[in-house]
């Protein structure tokens, strides 16, 4: 009977991997951005609100340093020249207008349908005779105003104003001597490529990076280095440091439990056997979380796998068990043990069941995972473990444990539990007292990138003079002429907002491309080539230029009286499209067209927020001011809470159980004090630590609750026996002994968000295991005594 | 005979090291010139006298006398214009043609020879006694600019620059011989 439950046990055991296995292998999809597991902010009116995602993540921005001026210049254009053609490439700049580029073109014949000044007045003949007059300075001087070529087309100097307007919306670097862009220290030259591909492709963006380095090695320029910066190689560095600590976490903290296990069994079968459970576990979860999300997010899988830490317990315990001279055979002790063990694993069950059913995708997938591989571990460990045992160490049992206690945590004095219950009073005084609370809000914080990436970032976008991102006003509407016109309508209140000192300045995608409106305006207030011409001959009367001098001029104003308007579909490749594109995009969704009016200099974010709340825009457009730094603070608070929530939530539901399960109040409460204490005393410590409590802190807390319910439960456990109780101390102590090195491993890691788990953890462990440890029942003690 | 069999590059390049060693100067010097503008924009041809002064290490004026006169004094990266009793300042990166055209002069002037073939293609005719320099920016954007400059002196001393536009405008400069202010 008994052969026969373990063989079908084994066999359970051995399809449920096949299947694990086999999901794996044909769907297993492991996505390891960032953006799938932190949560992007989206507006009130879905619009996604990552300033990473959209247009402005495809740009890299490339700063070249080393070496001199000439050098640095012959780099930037060597680059330009290599790269420009590559097909994930959409474009690379480094100041340098190219002469021949058809964009220009399309600029200078289209100039009359761009220009800010074209109106009526500014072809009057006296504003005529003022732009003659400069341009004939102009052909005498060394320094003209206009370039020379350009007179007899262009004489009221339409292009530099069209230039200037671009200029002003896509950035303002400065030109060096060279003719390209340098920063203001004139130490870099700056280069924007423009990707192919998608922002958050990160394969594709890890390529191109890559390719432009490689393109800068083949230059063959010693002095020189290329730094790269832009949201995209963030994302791909990121990702590339969340697998390097990743591997070298998993493999450290597996040797150096290797090495505990080792050093504390005296046998090598424990160190492998320990790992049966836990990898079921892992194999089980990540098919699960595969069949549930379609994909396992990585981070998931690293924490998930850290979290199953309390699944290594389980063994653990069965082996601290085992022992010679043993009690009883293996198979008994799993069944004697499996109470405590159910216990425990079922009330982390419960606790991860909350957390999985949150809108958080990641904090879902971790949920999900860790639940699924503690109860799979917990069965194995229950049905199958003791099956594995060979047979002579079945028969004769483990050498007696290596783990020197202390003789004060068998009979903990009573001073001891006195010491505890002030601590934790203290504990409550602290979290209580600190105002506020020190939690962090910032979602960049729990994001992996170095801080000089950061700051690299930040001072080529400014001297690039491309705009902070973090104010802006968002129109939507139905149609892109709709939103340009929504936006042109809130020049003059813009303007007001300036003057009265609220806003600094603004860019809008109508600077770049007018409304049809508008540029029909100005197409109609370009003279007749008749009046024209007449205009000119009385405006340039005694300024010596010959007759027809100026016919390529009457020849441009007539083509633009007849041209067709401008749509942003029909803007070519090319500086004008580079600068309308962040600025006015159709909606992914294929539901409209949104504009952006970026801000800058933002003094009173409530005054602009009430601003547009006012304002009506009219024509089946809406307007709304986004504060997007505001915006993922808040989804940050949202889910905050939303956790705070699942974890109190989750401690009453255990209470739930183990009441129901137990039926001992007595026990309960033992057990729930503890818990409780060793999460009090864990924040407060993290409190006077000064460290900023994260979303990924609070993950740690309902991992910490888990553990503290695992040795809570056993210590509570009534034993009558001295060395029943003494085998109970040493287990619990190995598995906090080995969860203290694999969290301590952890706190070492340089990304914040592990190191924020590993910190929590081991506080947690010491503490929970110190509360559970106080809070033990004293009949053990009266009876050795 | 024997010049023919020596590499031309290496007789240019001897050639022009002499040109510079002879238009070389560590102090301030100053050349009267006439101009003679062609202009297809212009019903006749504009002729006007003036004055470049170079000071050492590396400022240049240029002074033009007459109705539209002017005075360009250039100091590193600043330009300074001073026009009808006003004077504004520019930075230079924003009129590259004269930019090159100063550091022409700086290059000439102070026996660079390292910047000035960076700059420009050159093609050097004539001897050292009476030379012709044809110099094509580099620069991509300032050729289209200013296709060409010719650049002509004997001995140690530069007599004319024609400066070709595009749109068919031309500078003719002719200098009178340096006067070094002592």
């Amino acid at each position: 009977m008994h052969g026969l439950t373990s063989r079908i046990a084994l066999g359970l055991w051995l399809i449920a991997l096949l299947l694990a296995a086999l999901t794996l292998t044909l769907r297993g999809e492991l996505v390891t951005d960032l953006q799938g597991f932190a949560p992007d902010p989206i507006s009130e009116g879905g619009v996604p609100l990552d300033p990473g995602a959209g247009p402005a993540g495809r740009i890299l921005l490339l700063a070249i340093e080393g070496g001199d001026a000439r050098a640095r210049a012959n780099a930037s254009d060597a680059l330009v020249a290599a790269l420009e053609d590559q097909t994930d490439v959409a474009g690379i700049h480094n100041g340098r207008l190219n002469p021949d580029d058809p964009a220009l073109d399309f600029l200078l014949e289209h100039r009359y349908l761009l220009s800010p000044r074209v109106n009526a007045e500014h072809f009057e003949e006296a504003r005529l005779a003022e732009h003659l007059e400069a341009r004939r300075d102009d052909l005498s001087s060394s320094v003209p105003e206009l370039p020379r070529e350009l007179i007899p087309r262009d004489p009221t100097a339409e292009i530099p104003a069209v230039l200037e307007q671009l200029a002003a919306g896509g950035g303002r670097a400065t030109t060096g001597p060279q003719g390209i862009w340098i920063d203001p220290d004139r130490e870099r030259a700056l280069l924007v490529l423009r990707g192919g591909a998608d922002g958050m492709d990160l394969d594709a963006q890890a390529t191109l990076i890559e390719r432009t380095q490689a393109t800068f090695a083949e230059l063959d320029t010693p002095d020189l280095h290329l730094r790269i910066a832009g949201p995209a190689v963030m994302a791909v560095e990121s990702r590339a440091t969340i697998r390097g600590e990743v591997t070298w976490i998993t493999a450290g903290a597996s040797l150096a439990l290797a090495a505990l296990l080792l050093a504390v069994f005296r046998h090598p079968h424990p160190v492998w056997l320990a790992a049966v459970p836990l990898a079921s576990g892992i194999l089980v979860a990540a098919a699960t979380v595969t069949l549930v999300f379609g994909h396992l997010h990585g981070i998931a899988l690293a924490f998930g796998i850290t979290v199953l830490g309390i699944a290594l317990d389980y063994p653990l315990h069965l082996f601290a068990h085992a022992q010679r001279p043993r009690s009883a055979s293996i198979p008994d002790i799993a069944r004697e043990l499996w109470p405590a063990i159910a216990l425990g694993a079922g009330s982390t069950v419960l606790v991860y069941a909350l957390m999985a059913m949150t809108g958080f995708s990641g904090m879902a997938q971790l949920g999900l995972f860790v639940l699924t591989g503690v109860a799979v571990a917990a069965l194995v460990t229950r049905w199958i473990l003791p099956t594995l045992f060979p047979a002579r160490l079945r028969n004769e049992g483990l050498p007696p444990l290596r783990l020197p206690l202390p003789s004060g945590l068998a009979h903990p004095p009573v001073w001891a539990r006195w010491g505890m219950a002030g601590l934790t009073l203290a504990a409550v005084v602290v979290i209580v007292t600190t105002e506020p609370f020190p939690w962090e809000d910032r979602l960049s914080a729990l994001h992996p990138v170095p801080d000089d990436q950061v700051a690299l970032d930040q001072e080529l976008r400014e001297a690039l003079g491309l705009p902070d991102v973090r104010h802006a006003l968002l129109i939507t509407g139905e149609t892109p002429e709709q939103v340009l016109q929504a936006s042109e309508a809130l020049e003059i209140s813009l303007a007001a907002l300036q003057t009265a000192g609220t806003l600094g300045d603004y860019d809008h995608a109508a600077d770049v491309l007018p409304s049809q409106a508008r540029q029909k305006e100005r197409q109609v207030a370009l003279p007749t080539p008749d009046t024209l011409r007449e205009r000119l001959g009385a405006a340039s009367t005694g300024l010596g230029f010959r007759d027809g001098a100026f016919d390529p001029f009457v020849a441009d104003i007539e083509n633009a009286r007849q041209q067709s308007l401008l749509t942003p579909e029909a803007l070519p490749e090319g500086p004008l499209r580079n600068a309308l594109e962040p600025l006015l995009q159709a909606r992914e969704d294929g539901t409209g067209w949104i504009a952006w009016v970026r801000l800058q200099g933002v003094h009173d974010p409530d005054a602009l927020a009430q601003w547009a709340d006012d304002i009506s825009t009219g024509n089946d457009t809406a307007l709304q001011y986004i504060d997007f730094f505001r915006a993922s603070e808040e989804l940050v608070i949202g889910f905050r809470n939303e956790a705070l929530e699942r974890l109190a939530l989750g401690i009453l539901a255990v209470a739930l159980l183990l009441l129901a399960v137990t039926g001992a109040p007595g026990r309960s409460l033992r057990i729930l004090t503890a818990v409780g204490t060793g999460l009090l005393l864990t924040v407060a410590t993290l409190v006077l630590m000064g460290v900023q409590l994260s979303l990924f802190h609070l993950i740690a807390l309902l991992l910490i609750t888990g553990l503290c319910l695992d040795y809570a439960v056993f210590f509570s456990r009534p034993l009558r026996e001295a060395a029943a109780r003494l085998r109970n101390l040493r287990s619990v102590s190995v598995c906090a002994l080995s969860t203290l090195v694999v969290f301590g491993l952890l706190s070492l890691s340089s990304l914040p968000v592990l190191q924020a788990m590993g910190l929590t953890v081991v506080l947690g462990v010491v503490f929970s295991f110190f509360a559970a440890a106080l809070l033990a029942p004293e009949t053990g003690q009266q009876a050795a005594a | 005979m024997i010049a023919l069999l020596v590499p031309a590059d290496a007789t240019a390049g001897d050639t022009l090291d002499r040109i510079l060693a002879g238009l070389a100067t560590d102090r301030d010097a100053t050349l009267a010139f006439e101009e003679r503008r062609d202009d297809p924009m212009l019903e006749f041809p504009e002729t006007r006298s003036g004055s470049l002064s170079f000071e050492p290490p590396d400022t240049l004026i240029r002074q033009v006398d007459g109705p539209r006169g002017e005075k360009v004094h250039i100091e590193g990266d600043t330009l300074t214009l001073e026009r009808r009793g006003s004077s504004r300042e520019i930075d230079l990166s924003e009129q590259p043609a004269l930019a090159t055209l100063a550091g022409l002069f700086r290059a000439l002037l102070t026996d660079d020879r390292e910047t000035l073939e960076g700059d420009f293609e050159i093609d050097l005719s004539g001897d050292a006694d009476a030379w012709t320099l044809e110099l094509v920016p580099r620069d991509r954007a300032l050729r289209r600019m200013v296709p060409e400059l010719t650049l002509s002196g004997t001995d140690g001393e530069l007599r004319e620059l024609v400066t070709i536009e595009s749109g068919g405008h031309q500078s003719r400069m002719r200098f009178e011989p340096s006067q070094y202010a002592d």
